[in-house]
C-alpha cells in the first residue's frame, strides 16, 4: 500500500510548514502606532488605529491600548467612577468581568511621583453584549452529554479489557 | 500606589544570575543522566523501567506548564471562579489517561509513539490524520511555551524578550539532546519538588497578605461578571476546556511516551497521583489572577497576572521564587515536547523512509541520532517563530483545540474495541476538526474543542456501525514495522 509520506518524504514538512503559516498569518501581529498619533490616544491593538468605541464585546473582557507620551513615567486609566482600573509602565491595560452596557475610559500620563501630567483627548467607550445563556445552557448541556459518554465508554473499555485479560 | 509598578520586579542581575545557575545546573544533569541513554530504547522510552515516584513526578511536572502559571489566573480573570474551575478540570485527562497507559502498556510492550499505535490500528487512513494534528499541536504548543518563557521573563526581571526566549530553549534543547527522555524524566522529579514547595509558599503567603472576603469585595464591586455563576462565556468553557485537557492528554505523544516508559502496572498508579497532586494547582494560581485587581496590580496582559500578583505579594524574595517557578514550569514542558515530538519524527516520519531506501532496519545509532536531529530541528523552528515576538501567536495553539478533540474518540475507541475501523477514525478527525475550527471562528475559542469532540463523536459512532471492523489486537504485541499501513496485519 503506498505511503504518503514514505514515498514523498517533502509531503509532511510542506503541510505542516503551510498549516503553521496559515495559522499564524491569521494572526496579526500588534503593530507599533502609526507615527504622528498624539500622546494617549486609544488605538487598536492589531493595527495601532486611532478608536473611540469598541464592541460589542461578549465575554466581557478587553484590552486598551494607547500612544505614547514622551514625558511620563507612567499611566494611569480610569472607570467611569473615576476609579482607578491600571497603573503602571506599561501602554496597555486588561480589563475583565464587564457587565452587560456601555462602559467609559480614560488614560492619563503621570510623572514618577504619580502626579497627573497630561490627560487622554478622548475616551473609549466599550459596548458588552454577553452570549445569550440560552446557548451557553445548550452547550453547557452538549458538553455534559459528550462526557458522560466518554467516562460511558471507558468504564466499559476498562472493565471489558480486564475481563479478558483475567480470563 | 507607589512608584514601584514603573520598575521590573526582580533587578535583571538577579534574573541573568538564576537563568545561569539553572540553565548550567540543567545541561549538567542532561550529560549526567544521559549516561544512561546507550541505546535507542534508553534515550527514546527511558528503558520502559520508569518507577512510581519518577512516573507521578513526571506526569505533574510535565502537566504543570507555563499554562498553569500564566493561564490558569488568566482564565479566572477573563471568565472568573467558573473558568477557574474549567481550567482545574484538566486534571480529569490525567485521570482518565490512568486506566489507558496501563491498555496501551499492555497492548503494545514493544511500542514507541501514539502515531505508531494509530498506524498499526488504523492504517493510512488514520495515520495521516492524526499525524498532522500531532505535530501541528506539539509544534504550536512549543512555540507557545518558548514565547510564554520570553514574556515572563521580560515581565518580572526586565531581561529581553530575546534573550530570555533563547536561553530558556537552548537550555532544554542541550539536555534533552544529551539525556533524552531519562534527562527529561530525572529533571521533572526535581522540576515537579520545586514547583510544589514553591507554590506552597506562595499560597501561605497569600492567604497571610490577602483577605479572601476583600477580593470578593473588589472583584464583585469591578468586575462583577467573574464572581456570577451565570457568566455565558464561562458556562461555554467548561466542559470545553475538560474536552480540550482529555484531547490533549489522549492523543499527545508526551504522555504516551510516559506510558511506554513506566514499568508494567505503575502507569495507572503514576497518573491518577499525578492528577490528584496537579488539581489545586490551578485553583491557586487561579486565585492569583482574581486578586490582581484587589491588591493594585497593574493588569496589562491576562496572561501575565499570576506570576505579577505572587511577585507582588512576596517582595524581592517572592519574586525569585517565583521565576524559579516559572523556568521550572518552562523547562518540564518543553524538555517533554521536544523528546515526545523529537521521538515522533523520528520514529513514524524519518526512520521509515531510511528504512525503505536502506531496505533494512536502522541501526540502533542512526536511531538515535535521528531523534538527537530531530531535537535541534524542532528547537529551530520553535525559535524562528517565538524570535518575532508577534503576541498573537500564542493563540495559534487554541487552533489545535478542536483538532485534538477530535482524536479523543479514535484513540478511546480504538484502544477497547475491535469495531472502529480506520474510515470512522478519519472521519471523525476530520469532520471533527473542521466543525471545531468553524465554532473557533463563529463562536470563539472557548467553544471550540467541545465542538470538535462532538461532531467527532457522532461520526465516529455512525462510521462505525455503517463500516464495522474486526480488529485484533494481539497483532500489537510483535515489536513495530514499517512496511505497510495496512490495519490488522501482523505487526506491519
Amino acid at each position: 500500500m503506498r505511503r504518503p509520506t514514505a514515498c514523498r518524504p517533502w509531503l509532511l514538512p510542506a503541510i505542516l510548514a503551510g498549516l503553521l503559516a496559515g495559522g499564524f498569518s491569521a494572526s496579526a501581529a500588534a503593530q507599533d502606532p502609526p507615527e504622528n498619533q498624539p500622546p494617549l490616544q486609544f488605538i487598536e491593538a492589531v493595527d495601532g488605529e486611532p478608536v473611540r468605541e469598541i464592541g460589542p464585546v461578549q465575554e466581557g473582557y478587553v484590552t486598551l491600548v494607547w500612544t505614547r507620551d514622551p514625558q511620563a513615567a507612567g499611566y494611569r486609566v480610569l472607570g467611569e467612577s473615576g476609579r482607578v482600573l491600571y497603573e503602571g509602565r506599561m501602554r496597555q491595560t486588561f480589563l475583565s468581568g464587564l457587565p452587560d452596557g456601555v462602559h467609559e475610559f480614560r488614560v492619563a500620563s503621570v510623572d514618577e511621583q504619580g502626579e497627573v501630567i497630561r490627560e487622554g483627548p478622548q475616551p473609549v467607550t466599550v459596548t458588552v453584549e454577553h452570549w445569550p445563556l440560552a446557548l451557553a445552557w445548550t452547550l453547557f448541556g452538549v458538553g455534559a452529554v459528550v462526557m458522560l459518554a466518554l467516562v460511558t465508554v471507558l468504564v466499559i473499555g476498562s472493565r471489558d479489557s480486564a475481563m479478558t485479560a483475567t480470563t | 500606589m507607589n512608584g514601584t509598578e514603573f520598575e521590573p520586579i526582580l533587578a535583571p542581575s538577579w534574573g541573568y544570575a538564576l537563568l545561569a545557575i539553572f540553565g548550567i545546573v540543567w545541561v549538567a544533569l542532561g550529560i549526567w543522566w544521559g549516561r544512561k541513554a546507550t541505546t535507542y530504547e534508553g534515550y527514546a522510552v527511558a528503558g520502559r523501567n520508569v518507577g512510581l515516584a519518577m512516573g507521578a513526578a513526571t506526569a505533574v511536572a510535565t502537566w504543570i506548564t507555563s499554562n498553569t502559571t500564566m493561564l490558569a489566573p488568566q482564565l479566572a480573570l477573563e471568565l472568573g471562579v467558573l473558568g477557574m474551575l474549567a481550567y482545574a478540570t484538566a486534571s480529569f485527562g490525567l485521570f482518565a489517561f490512568a486506566p489507558m497507559s496501563g491498555r496501551i502498556r499492555a497492548l503494545m510492550p514493544q511500542g514507541f509513539t501514539a502515531v505508531e499505535f494509530v498506524r498499526r490500528r488504523y492504517g493510512a487512513a488514520g495515520y495521516f490524520p492524526f499525524l498532522l494534528i500531532s505535530i501541528f499541536y506539539a509544534v504550536t504548543w512549543l512555540i507557545s511555551m518558548a514565547m510564554a518563557g520570553g514574556k515572563l521573563l521580560e515581565v518580572l526581571s526586565d531581561i529581553p524578550y530575546g534573550t530570555g526566549m533563547s536561553v530558556v530553549l537552548v537550555v532544554c534543547m542541550l539536555y534533552t539532546l544529551f539525556g533524552g527522555l531519562f534527562a527529561v524524566i530525572g529533571t521533572d522529579f526535581i522540576q515537579s519538588v520545586i514547583i510544589a514547595i514553591g507554590l506552597v509558599v506562595v499560597a501561605v503567603t497569600i492567604l497571610m497578605h490577602v483577605n479572601v472576603g476583600g477580593v470578593y469585595d473588589e472583584v464583585t464591586t469591578e468586575r462583577p461578571m467573574l464572581m456570577n455563576m451565570m457568566f455565558p462565556a464561562a458556562l461555554m468553557a467548561l466542559f470545553n476546556n475538560m474536552l480540550f485537557g482529555f484531547g490533549e492528554i489522549f492523543h499527545s505523544n508526551v504522555w504516551w511516551s510516559r506510558a511506554f516508559a513506566m514499568r508494567e502496572s505503575v502507569g495507572p498508579k503514576a497518573y491518577l497521583l499525578g492528577g490528584i497532586l496537579w488539581l489545586p494547582i490551578p485553583v491557586v494560581a487561579g486565585f492569583l489572577g482574581l486578586a490582581g485587581p484587589a491588591v493594585g496590580v497593574g493588569i496589562t496582559s491576562p496572561d501575565t497576572v499570576g506570576p505579577l500578583v505572587a511577585a507582588e505579594l512576596l517582595g524581592t524574595v517572592g519574586a525569585l521564587v517565583v521565576f524559579v517557578i516559572v523556568f521550572c514550569s518552562l523547562a518540564s514542558s518543553i524538555d517533554s515536547l521536544l523528546a515526545a515530538t523529537a521521538d515522533l519524527l523520528a520514529h513514524d516520519v524519518v526512520l521509515p523512509v531510511v528504512a525503505r531506501q536502506a531496505q533494512h532496519e536502522p541501526s540502533d545509532r542512526t536511531k538515535r541520532r535521528c531523534a538527537a536531529g530531530a531535537v535541534i530541528f524542532l528547537s529551530v523552528v520553535a525559535w524562528l517563530f517565538a524570535i518575532q515576538e508577534n503576541s498573537n501567536l500564542a493563540q495559534v495553539l487554541f487552533f489545535a483545540g478542536p483538532m485534538v478533540g477530535s482524536c479523543i474518540w479514535p484513540i478511546l475507541g480504538g484502544l477497547y474495541f475491535r469495531r472502529p475501523g480506520r474510515w470512522a477514525a478519519c472521519l471523525a478527525m476530520v469532520a471533527g476538526s473542521a466543525c471545531g475550527l468553524w465554532a473557533y471562528f463563529g463562536i470563539g475559542y472557548f467553544v471550540a474543542s467541545l465542538v470538535g469532540a462532538a461532531v467527532s463523536a457522532v461520526v465516529f459512532a455512525a462510521a462505525t456501525w455503517w463500516a464495522p471492523a474486526e480488529f485484533d489486537f494481539q497483532r500489537l504485541q510483535a515489536p513495530p514495522q514499517r512496511e505497510s499501513l495496512s490495519p490488522g496485519e501482523s505487526g506491519v
